[in-house]
C-alpha cells in the first residue's frame, strides 16, 4: 500500500501534502491570489526569510536550489496555500511512514505535523491542510 | 565485673561466627561498579549511564522541526529508523558546543521509547566503582548534575539523565541508572 503525496522543500525542511487532500494546483498568478497564505510561513509559523538564512547554514544539505516558480494549492475547501517550488508528486510505501516520536509530540506546537516519512534519504513532514488552514488566525474558512 | 563482649554460651558462639562470617565477606567483596559512557561536549567532558545507552553512531543529517524549542535539535534517522534528537549542548546550556549536529548520537532507550543525545564525541565507556562517584553541589549551570567521577586526572560531571529528560519523555518506565 502507497500514498501519493506532494512534496516540497523549505530551506530547512521537506514537507509532503497528501495529494487527497489536494483540489487543484496550478502556477502562481500573483494578481488573482492575494488570499493565498505561504505554507512553509504558515507550518514554520516565522518569516521564510528568517527559515532560509538559518536553513541555508545549517540544513542545507536537505534543500536543493529551488526554481524559484511559485505554486499555488487549493485544497477541498477552495482555500489556497502557496509554495515554491519544485514540486513532486511522489507515491510512498506505507512502510516508509512513521509516527512522529514521542519525545517532538510532547515538545511541538504544531498540530498540522501528522507523521513523518523517509525520501530519498531525507525526512519529509506530512502536513495536514485541514490543520494547518485551521491555525491560521482570522481564516474566515477555518 | 563481666566484660560485655565476652562470650559466655553456645548461642553466642554461634552468632559472633555469623556476624564475623558477613563481616569478612563485605570486607573482601568486590567493589560495586557502575557502568558510564564519557562523552565530549564541546570541550568539557561529562558522564552518563551506561546501561540504556544501545548505540552510538556519527550525525549524517539532522531533519528540522518546527515550532519544537531549541534542545529538540530534530529527527534523526538511525537504521531506517526515525529518532527523536535532542542537543545535550542546548539542554546543558555548554557555550561554544555548536557541532553537536555534527557529531555523535547516543541512542537510549527509555522503555519504548529510543532517543539520540546528540555531543561532539564519544571517548569511551568506563567502569567505576560506586564509591567512587561522589556527590556535589553544582551550580545552577550544571542543574543536572548531582555528582561527579574520577576520570584519569580530571573529576567530571555525571549527568543525572531521568532528571535532565524527564521534561521530554513520559519516564514512569524504569530508567536505566
Amino acid at each position: 500500500m502507497s500514498v501519493e503525496v506532494l512534496v516540497f522543500r523549505s530551506r530547512r525542511a521537506v514537507y509532503g501534502v497528501m495529494a487527497s487532500q489536494v483540489a487543484g494546483l496550478s502556477r502562481r498568478v500573483h494578481s488573482l491570489d492575494t488570499e493565498a497564505v505561504s505554507l512553509v510561513q504558515a507550518v514554520e509559523r516565522r518569516s521564510v526569510e528568517d527559515c532560509a538564512a538559518i536553513g541555508e547554514r545549517l540544513f542545507g544539505q536537505c534543500a536543493p536550489l529551488q526554481d524559484g516558480v511559485e505554486y499555488l494549492i487549493l485544497d477541498r475547501d477552495g482555500f489556497g496555500f502557496w509554495i515554491l517550488g519544485p514540486i513532486e508528486l511522489r507515491t510512498i510505501a506505507l512502510e516508509d511512514f512513521r509516527p512522529i516520536p514521542t519525545v517532538i509530540s510532547r515538545c511541538y506546537s504544531n498540530e498540522a505535523l501528522r507523521a513523518v516519512f523517509l525520501l530519498d534519504d531525507c525526512i519529509g513532514f506530512l502536513v495536514d491542510l485541514l490543520r494547518i488552514r485551521m491555525s491560521i488566525p482570522g481564516n474566515p474558512l477555518a | 565485673m563481666q566484660d560485655s563482649r565476652s562470650i559466655h554460651d553456645p548461642d553466642q558462639l554461634e552468632a559472633y561466627l555469623r556476624q564475623r562470617e558477613t563481616s569478612d565477606k563485605a570486607e573482601y567483596a568486590e567493589p560495586l561498579l557502575v557502568r558510564l559512557a564519557v562523552c565530549r561536549i564541546g570541550e568539557q567532558l561529562y558522564a552518563m549511564p551506561a546501561d540504556g545507552l544501545k548505540q552510538v553512531c556519527k550525525v549524517e543529517s539532522v531533519a528540522y522541526v518546527p515550532g519544537c524549542p531549541s534542545v529538540i535539535a530534530g529527527l534523526i534517522q538511525v537504521g531506517g529508523e526515525i529518532l527523536g534528537a535532542v542537543d545535550l549542548a542546548k539542554l546543558l546550556s555548554v557555550e561554544g558546543a555548536s557541532d553537536c549536529r555534527k557529531g555523535y548520537a547516543m541512542i537510549y532507550e527509555f522503555g519504548s521509547e529510543r532517543i539520540g543525545l546528540l555531543v561532539s564525541a564519544i571517548e569511551e565507556v568506563v567502569e567505576v566503582p560506586v564509591d567512587d562517584i561522589c556527590e556535589q553541589d553544582f551550580d545552577q549551570h550544571f542543574a543536572y548534575a548531582v555528582s561527579e567521577i574520577q576520570y584519569f586526572d580530571n573529576k567530571i560531571p555525571y549527568i543525572d539523565l531521568q532528571r535532565a529528560l524527564s521534561s521530554l519523555l513520559d519516564l514512569d518506565e524504569e530508567m536505566p541508572v
